[in-house]
């Protein structure tokens, strides 16, 4: 079985040639490998830093490895010189030798939509650290499952999983705390696997409803009732509301009601209908994820 | 549009109601300390209190009194003293000039008959009551029990009722008391011009003396939009 790589060029400046298909990509990988393994003829995926945040990246180009350079000595830095003979003092080993090379691809794609890490972690079976997935793919270069290979390349979204996903880990920490257990006691599944994530994101609404969603309710028809009640106070209208103590910032009623009007008027079009919608309509795709998720537990973040 | 578009707006809109805009404290907060005087439930709470307020400036007139510092208009969560804090004060409105009948608080401090500390969700207290008030500056107290309706049971437990109850005898509110404020008249909220325990949840069966005996009422389903259910 031939490997398939991802090179992420987010450090140095990729090269692309202009023209016809295939374009030839040649991107800069240093590692401290003597030998990276990559061989001609493997599929690879080309990935980069998306513009404005380092904390996402994107895949651009997939294709096959014509040919890698020999790998030439990264000469330290003066800031790397400085540091080994500091360590060569203290008996400390030095950093590592680097070593550069240049890949050559030609790329047979470029992916222009569903092509975001973060888009596409919940679809992914090499991600499983949500809360940092550019992290798993931080290194100039890494290999990737074939499944995973193939749900980019196609642009493939496991949707119930992503919004199941993408919304439990919107919640605050002790919210996802309590629901995890909630979950453990409702699907009878401590190890949180083999669960139906249609049934599981039912599951998390009815949760984000009553115990978020109820909240915003009271929050608004408090803020109605004051309104209704001192109608010429107009700043009472806008600034009562709660203080945990004096050196925490004060929480408006009327704010976080106005919030809470904005959500239920966006939703006004129904996103679990509209999820459920898409799973239904998507049940080829959606059950090819199912079985490769089967033993992963739900998505839920709890350590931080 | 596509439904990761969807499903990722989705996800911000819910980010943006889940945390308080000023303190970024959850708005669900988990009940860490379940037994503690404070609880999550502030925001049910508030609910009670204004709803009370509202209700009564139907017949009566009701006015917002500043606090002072950084609660001149700001509630603390949980129960505090009362020097500083904001309240309302209530007004006849057929008397000229118009007399005070008494202050609405919520969630102070008052000292027993055995001088010890007892805060209600609501207590109306006399006109003229003070900064540290006393068990005999009570006319009335209201509790609110929030019961969240995904939870195992939403109907009032009787540990919570025997809490409230014991409030009332700590605060000699019991039916042998001579009352401290004047009678003062609820519109919708007809009924409950007593001791009360307010929650959205449901009651436990009880015959109307249980209720009489600890000179209680309790208004079930006690919500936005429902029609509450008087018990005693």
């Amino acid at each position: 079985m031939e490997k398939i790589w991802v090179f992420n060029g987010a450090y140095s400046d990729t090269r692309i040639s202009e023209g016809k298909t295939p374009r030839r990509v040649e991107v800069d990988i240093e590692t401290t490998r003597a030998n990276i393994g990559v061989m001609p003829s493997n599929q690879c995926l080309i990935a980069d830093k998306t513009p404005h945040t380092s904390r996402d990246f994107n895949f651009n180009y997939f294709g096959s490895v014509t040919e890698i350079s020999s790998p030439v000595s990264v000469p330290f830095s003066d800031k790397e010189k400085t540091e080994n003979s500091e360590r060569a003092k203290t008996g400390q080993a030095p950093h590592p030798q680097k070593f550069r090379y240049t890949i050559y691809v030609d790329a047979n794609g470029e992916l222009q939509t569903r092509n975001k890490l973060s888009d596409l972690s919940f679809s992914l079976l090499s991600v499983d650290r949500y809360e940092h997935p550019y992290r798993q793919f931080a290194k100039q270069v890494r290999t990737l499952e074939e499944e995973d290979y193939s749900t980019i390349v196609k642009g493939l979204i496991y949707v119930a999983r992503t919004a199941f996903g993408k919304l439990v880990n919107a919640l605050p920490l002790q919210n996802r705390l309590e629901f995890r257990l909630l979950v453990i006691q409702h699907f009878n599944s401590d190890t949180l696997t083999d669960i139906d994530y249609v049934e599981a994101l039912d599951f998390l609404y009815n949760y984000i409803d009553q115990r978020i969603l109820s909240q915003g309710r009271l929050l608004i028809e408090t803020d109605r009732l004051i309104q209704e009640t001192f109608p010429d106070d107009k700043a009472l209208q806008r600034q009562v509301g709660f203080r945990l103590s004096e050196d925490i910032p004060a929480d408006s009623i009327r704010i976080q009601a106005d919030r809470f009007r904005a959500l239920f008027e966006a939703d006004s079009q129904n996103l679990i209908h509209q999820i459920k919608e898409s799973v239904q309509q998507n049940k080829k795709i959606e059950s090819r994820f199912q079985k490769l998720f089967s033993r992963r537990p739900l998505p839920i973040i709890v350590d931080k | 549009m596509d439904i990761l578009d969807l499903i990722n707006d989705g996800a911000e809109q819910l980010k943006n109601v889940v945390e308080w805009h000023g303190s970024g404290m959850p708005i669900a907060e988990v009940d860490l300390k379940p037994h503690s005087e404070s609880s999550p439930d502030y925001i049910y709470e508030f609910y009670c209190l204004i709803r009370i307020v509202n209700d009564l400036n139907h017949f009566q007139r009701v006015y917002f009194e500043e606090g002072t510092g950084p609660f001149r208009i700001s509630f603390p969560r949980s129960p505090a003293n009362k020097k500083g804090k904001p309240y309302f004060l209530v007004y006849d409105r057929a008397s000229d000039p118009p007399k005070k009948l008494f202050q609405i608080c919520a969630g102070v401090k008052i000292r027993t008959i055995h001088d010890m500390n007892r805060a209600p969700d609501i207590s109306f207290q006399t006109a003229e009551a003070p900064e540290n008030p006393k068990w005999d500056h009570v006319g009335f107290i209201f509790d609110a029990k929030n019961k969240r309706a995904d939870s195992n049971s939403n109907q009032l437990g009787q540990n919570e009722f025997s809490y409230v109850t014991q409030m009332i005898r700590d605060l000699k509110l019991d039916a042998s008391s001579a009352p401290r404020i004047a009678m003062f008249r609820f519109q919708e909220l007809a009924g409950l011009e007593a001791n009360c325990i307010l929650t959205n949840g449901s009651c436990f069966a009880a015959p109307k003396a249980y209720f009489e005996e600890n000179n209680i009422k309790i208004a079930a389903q006690f919500d936005k939009g429902l029609p509450f259910e008087i018990f005693g």
